[in-house]
């Protein structure tokens, strides 16, 4: 009967308790204002405790004659919304994936994440990627507009409710809307919420895309990055740090070299130089077999990475170095948003387990003591369900707090020799062993291996439980079947496939993935035997 | 949050004035207009924002007119409150959710079947897409088996609140007691409205009855109760029609094809009117090709206005949400009884389930208009246009191969529920799962990620009973969980009175939070006052007591080690009711509050510490142990600081409020040494200026390393 007319349909996607309601009803006035007839709708339920939740704002010019009335709908249609104002990137990529966005779409939206509880569960990484939501902003829209606006109120000195102000300002200055800039800031003034800050934030917002800056992140400059390493350590340190990376300059391609530096800092940081000429070493060898293999160093890249990590274990006398460094308590202040004019403690919460103590203690004294403490007879007269754990709370800003800490970091020296020091080495023999090993029967199985080492990480009993899975992924997944397939078929696939599998499962919700995985590759091995 | 004075200012307006607001605000304005003496109900979404309203109105401005707001302890008591109106002209309403109509039904059977003098109106949260928690059930039912009118008011404001008055001319004219329902969307709309004078009610807490009636007709027992069947029926139902045929309460909207039509009810109408423009079949203002009756009123239908409309046409689709679709039903009775042969439409073209959006309708509606398009162009044209909204959102969830992740609702940020599920989690290692009986309020999260505690949702106050035979035939210790809210509603009877006279083993954990949190931060008898600001004095554990439970233990939320050493004690036990008193004010409400002492603490130059917990990110190996027993939303991630690591490290983010559980957590279940607690001391004294001072001398003179604190 009719084309389509003046009306407009805005939708605001947010995440419960961000302020979305006080964004919609800016809009109400600033429509009201220019005297349109307007109805929002805002939907708290349970939204008010972090779910994701929608706003809903129809408007249209007043009707000529007194008696038309505007029908209004309450629910937004897929394909038929004008303006999309998203305070959060994955609520966006929600919205559109609901068929809210279409060619027709003005898209305004913040870049930043508020991580679903979903995407914080996983051992390994669960964050959704925002290059797939990029994408799909893209392809359901006519025009977008990101800006990253936790950050700009972060700048700017501001707090996390004024991202709405700054997507109310980068809507202003979109030019979508038929609504003077004078609308939109008497809305702000009108509906009287923290006004002094909006209206700072929408200024904010309106700059950022009337001048639209490139806020892409620029890439670090190599000596930069070597710099900001370097200054780290005390005088000498500092020049055998950077002769060391001058040698990684020249022996080393420069895909590699960033990884190196950090790598080397890191381990003269650790324990000593002669502890990280150790770790070249290792690298050299499996960067020698990638060269040989002619692989294009995603070998090396993930034995580099994993190794550092591995030799840098996280025993007492590291978490007592990084618990006391000055630059903490520096960047506490920061992230604390702290004045000077205040004061501050700092309390920690460290609870060692049993054997993160005696693991300390010199090998030869140690060893003898396990084996009994490890032996079956032991067990059956000790029967404890949890460790035994030293659970304290030092105030690490105290004298007596810090002196505590201070005082394990001396003890660095008995570290090569100490029980724990013994174990760790097994396991990064194993790995460079294994390495190695898959390596040079097939390129991307050795990748494969290489980046598995990944999966070790936490501390006591969690730390205990991946160091296993990872022993148990190369000797019951990885093994078998690469012995499986060498002698019955020219490729590796099948362990590649099953190996990929198995290091998702492990780093999914629960280490105990290694069971799972461990069947898998059971029951193919037992397929392909039959 | 509330309701500020500029806004319940307006409930003051008069004739011809515009209020601007939403529409619990605009329904108590209709309250006023309609000289109503008395509101009482139970929160409950999407009805809590008129309880806010109301409770937010009653200092200011009811209590001075007489009006009386009874803070009803449940919907059985809220419901009770309309006898009131039975006997005497006293106009009167009440609220809650759409489950709550379950426990009211005693009172509204009976006081429906006495039959009311005064208007007397319920209004029910009809929250058929299931925006919170309850189930997908519609009011109408209830209404058909007691005999009460229907009110289902379109999506427009001024519409509600003169919807809202006729209920209470209707509810008088017809003795029945009105239903009005309230959707979600309706609920949350913003909007302006124009104003009638207020109207002072006759009798009110001003003006006293001093006389009271004593009427055996109106009670509902043998003998009487036949009279009230027959008059249901032979009076009531008749003058109720008659009333809505009079004052015109449904809505006829011509067509140009007059041998189509379309009859829909309530809110959909707006979802129609939106699904027939987006075909191009109608414009904005409800003129439509296709002639529309809307039902505003949907109990009791009106065959007269029906079969006027259905008589010269060949085809009706009747577009109704929800099921049992009793309208629909009901119409075709109709059309069968007054002989009319035409076709009628309704769920076997349109979709069964799920809440009725322009989009959801499109390809049914799409479909009727094909049956009687004749033009093979118009024929294309409507096809076309009914099948893009189904194509774009095929298009849009197929786009991305790996959908968007799932984001559930979480326990705030300091929430004292949430403690208690980390405990439970962490003896799940040594003692393995339980039976989980959840229950309804916030706690029923519970179920969801990281913590999947919860077995069954059986209602509100009934968990524990729900695992009644469970607990003598499953091989599993039994927990439940409750909230003081739904304590006082109706646990203590149904669960707790129900497990001690049966010597139920089980374990009950009640949550005690000080508020009805769920619903917007109501007071309930826990939180030492009632919605109208007057304390009382009500203790769950004397009531317990009185009750007969002898095992009662009371911990505080945020010491882990006390909640672990009490979880285990009751583990250990094995027999009879233990009762654990989980006691920590809703963090939510408590910060709101203090936040403000604080601030203005601090720019008065007083002594102020503050805590906040932090990780430290080097520190930080980034298996996410802590976010699997916690789910804090300040708890989350970042990028890791070490280029070697591509897993994010845990982060916590300035909301934190420092109630200490991630350290505490990462104590109790051993995990890491990351976290660390900061207390910030504003307004420093002399004694903690000089000591920190001295301390950082000390701290120079071992560490060397020119530490600035």
């Amino acid at each position: 009967m009719e084309g389509k007319s003046d009306l407009i349909k805005i939708m605001v996607p947010a995440v419960g308790g961000q302020g979305g309601g006080v964004l919609t009803e800016w809009l109400v006035q600033a429509f009201f204002l220019e005297d349109y007839d307007v109805q929002g709708i805002s939907l708290p339920g349970l939204s008010q405790r972090g779910g994701s939740t929608v706003y809903y704002l129809e408007a249209h010019p007043k009707p000529e004659s007194e008696d038309k009335q505007i029908i209004f709908a309450q629910f937004p249609v897929p394909g038929e919304v004008d303006v999309i104002i998203s305070q959060e990137f994955l609520e966006l990529g929600r919205a559109l994936q609901l068929g809210y966005g279409s060619d027709r779409t003005t898209i305004v939206t913040s870049t930043h994440r508020i991580y679903s509880t979903l995407e914080k569960l996983p051992i390994g990484s669960g964050i959704y990627s925002d290059e797939n939501l990029r994408k799909i902003a893209t392809a359901f829209s006519s025009k977008l507009i990101e800006l990253n606006a936790l950050q700009l109120a972060k700048d700017n000195g501001m707090d996390d409710l004024a991202v709405n102000a700054i997507l109310f300002g980068a809507l202003a200055a979109s030019g979508r809307l038929p609504l003077s800039k004078e609308s939109f800031i008497s809305s702000i003034e009108k509906v009287g919420v923290a006004v002094k800050t909006n209206l700072r934030g929408f200024e904010v917002g309106w700059n950022s895309v009337s001048s639209s800056k490139d806020t892409g992140k620029k890439p670090v400059v190599w000596e930069t990055f070597v710099r900001t390493r370097a200054d780290r350590f005390e005088e000498y340190e500092r020049e055998v740090y950077l002769g060391k990376v001058s040698r990684i300059e020249t022996e080393f391609p420069g895909q590699l070299r960033e990884i190196l530096a950090e790598s080397l800092s890191r381990l003269i940081d650790y324990q000593d130089a002669e502890y990280a000429d150790r770790y070249i070493d290792d690298v050299r060898e499996v960067f020698a077999l990638d060269e040989s293999m002619k692989g294009n160093l995603k070998l090396t890249e993930h034995f580099a990475r994993n190794l550092a990590l591995l030799m840098s274990y996280e025993d007492g006398i590291r978490v007592a170095e990084l618990k006391i460094r000055s630059d903490r308590f520096k960047r506490i202040k920061e992230e604390m948003r702290l004045r000077d004019d205040q004061v501050f403690k700092v309390i920690d919460y460290l609870k060692p387990d049993a054997e993160e103590i005696y693991g300390l203690l010199p090998n030869v004294v140690v060893a003898p003591f396990v084996r009994i403490v490890e032996s079956s007879l032991f067990k059956k007269i000790w029967r404890r369900k949890r460790p035994v754990t030293f659970a304290q709370t030092p105030t690490t800003t105290s004298f007596s707090g810090f002196l505590r800490l201070w005082l394990l970091t001396k003890i660095k020296f008995m570290r090569p020799g100490s029980y724990r020091f013994k174990k760790e080495r097994a396991l990064m023999d194993k790995y460079k062993e294994s390495t190695l090993y898959y390596a040079g029967l097939d390129y991307k199985l050795g990748c494969l291996v290489a980046g598995s080492g990944a999966m070790i990480k936490g501390y006591g009993k969690v730390r205990r439980r991946t160091i296993k899975a990872f022993y148990r992924f190369i000797d019951n997944i990885i093994f078998p079947l690469s012995e499986f397939e060498r002698d019955k078929r020219k490729n590796y696939d099948i362990t590649l496939e099953v190996g990929e599998e198995a290091l998702k499962l492990v780093s999914g919700e629960s280490v105990e993935g290694i069971d799972k995985a461990e069947k898998l590759a059971r029951e193919i091995m037992e397929q392909r035997a039959a | 949050m509330g309701y500020s004075k500029e806004l319940l200012d307006q409930l003051n307006f008069g004739e011809g004035e515009t209020l601007f607001g939403d529409t619990p605000l605009a329904i108590l304005k209709a309250f006023m207009q309609s000289g109503v003496s008395y509101l009482g109900g139970y929160p409950g979404s999407p009805t809590a924002g008129l309880i806010d309203a109301i409770s937010d109105a009653y200092e200011p401005v009811l209590k001075e007119k007489g009006v009386y707001f009874d803070c009803s302890g449940n919907e059985a008591s809220a419901a009770s409150l309309l006898s009131a109106s039975i006997s005497y002209p006293i106009r009167g309403s009440v609220n809650w959710k759409i489950v709550g109509t379950n426990v009211a039904s005693d009172a509204l059977s009976h006081i429906s079947s006495s039959g009311v003098t005064g208007g007397a109106m319920i209004i029910v949260g009809e929250d058929y897409g299931c925006d919170s928690t309850c189930v997908a059930e519609r009011a109408l039912p209830f209404a058909l088996k007691s005999t009460m009118a229907v009110i289902d008011p379109r999506g427009d404001l001024g519409h509600v609140a003169r919807m809202v008055e006729a209920g209470f001319e209707l509810s008088e004219y017809s003795n029945m007691p009105v239903m009005f329902l309230l959707s979600t969307r309706v609920a949350h709309i913003r909007n302006k409205m124009i104003c009638r004078d207020n109207v002072t009610p006759a009798i009110s807490m001003n003006h006293k009855l001093d006389d009271l009636i004593t009427d055996l007709d109106k009670i509902p027992l043998p003998p009487f109760t036949f009279d009230h069947e027959k008059k249901k029926y032979h009076e009531r139902i008749p003058s109720a029609r008659r009333f809505v045929l009079e004052r015109k309460l449904n809505e006829f909207f011509d067509g140009s094809e007059s041998d189509m039509g379309i009859i829909t009810h309530g809110m959909i109408f707006n979802s129609v009117m939106r699904c027939l423009y987006n075909l191009g079949e109608a414009n904005l203002y409800g003129e439509s090709r296709v002639p529309i009756l809307n039902l505003n009123v949907t109990n009791p239908l009106v065959p007269e206005e029906i079969i006027l409309f259905l008589r010269d046409k060949m085809a009706v689709l009747i577009i109704e949400e929800g099921m049992p679709n009793l309208i629909e039903e009901q119409i075709r009775a109709i059309a069968q009884r007054a002989k009319l042969g035409l076709d009628i439409f309704g769920k076997d073209i349109l979709p069964q389930a799920g809440e009725y959006t322009p989009d959801h309708i499109a390809k049914g509606v799409g479909a009727y208009l094909l049956k009687h398009t004749h033009s093979s162009y118009e024929k294309e044209r409507i096809k076309e246009k009914s099948e893009f909204t189904e194509k774009h959102k095929d298009r849009a969830a197929n786009y991305l191969k790996q959908p968007v992740a799932k984001r559930n609702p979480v326990f705030c940020t300091g929430c004292p529920e949430r403690p208690i599920f980390t405990a439970i989690k962490i003896l799940e290692e040594d003692y393995g799962r339980s039976y989980y009986a959840s229950d309804i309020g916030c706690y029923s999260m519970s179920g969801l990620p990281p913590f999947d505690l919860s077995n069954s949702i059986t209602g509100m106050g009934i968990g524990l009973a729900s695992a009644g035979a469970l607990s003598r035939m499953a091989n599993k210790r039994v927990i439940s969980f409750m909230g003081d809210g739904t304590f006082w509603h109706s646990g203590l009877t149904t669960s707790i009175a129900n497990a001690v006279y049966n010597n139920q083993n089980a374990i009950l954990i009640i949550l005690e939070n000080f508020w009805t949190s769920m619903t917007g931060h109501h007071e309930n008898p826990a939180s030492g006052k009632n919605m109208r600001q007057e304390g009382v004095g009500m203790d769950i554990e004397k009531a317990l007591r009185g009750a007969g439970v002898r095992w009662i233990k009371t911990v505080d939320p945020y010491d882990l080690t006390e909640s672990l050493g009490v979880l285990t004690e009751a583990y250990e036990e094995d027999e009879g009711l233990r009762v654990i008193i989980s006691r920590g004010e809703c963090q939510l409400e408590k910060t709101r509050r203090e936040k403000v002492v604080l601030k203005k603490n601090i720019q008065e130059g007083k002594r102020m510490v503050q805590k906040r917990l932090g990780v430290d990110a080097d520190v930080c190996t980034g298996d996410h142990s802590c976010m699997r027993y916690n789910g804090c939303p300040s708890l989350t991630l970042k990028e890791s600081p070490t280029i070697l690591r591509d897993d994010p490290v845990a982060f916590i983010e300035h909301s934190c409020v420092g109630c200490g559980l991630c350290g505490e957590i990462a104590h109790a279940a051993s995990l890491c040494p990351s976290f660390y607690r900061v207390e910030v001391i504003d307004n420093p004294s002399f004694m903690d200026r000089i000591g920190a001072k001295i301390n950082r001398s000390l701290l120079h003179l071992v560490s060397r390393n020119g530490w600035t604190g």
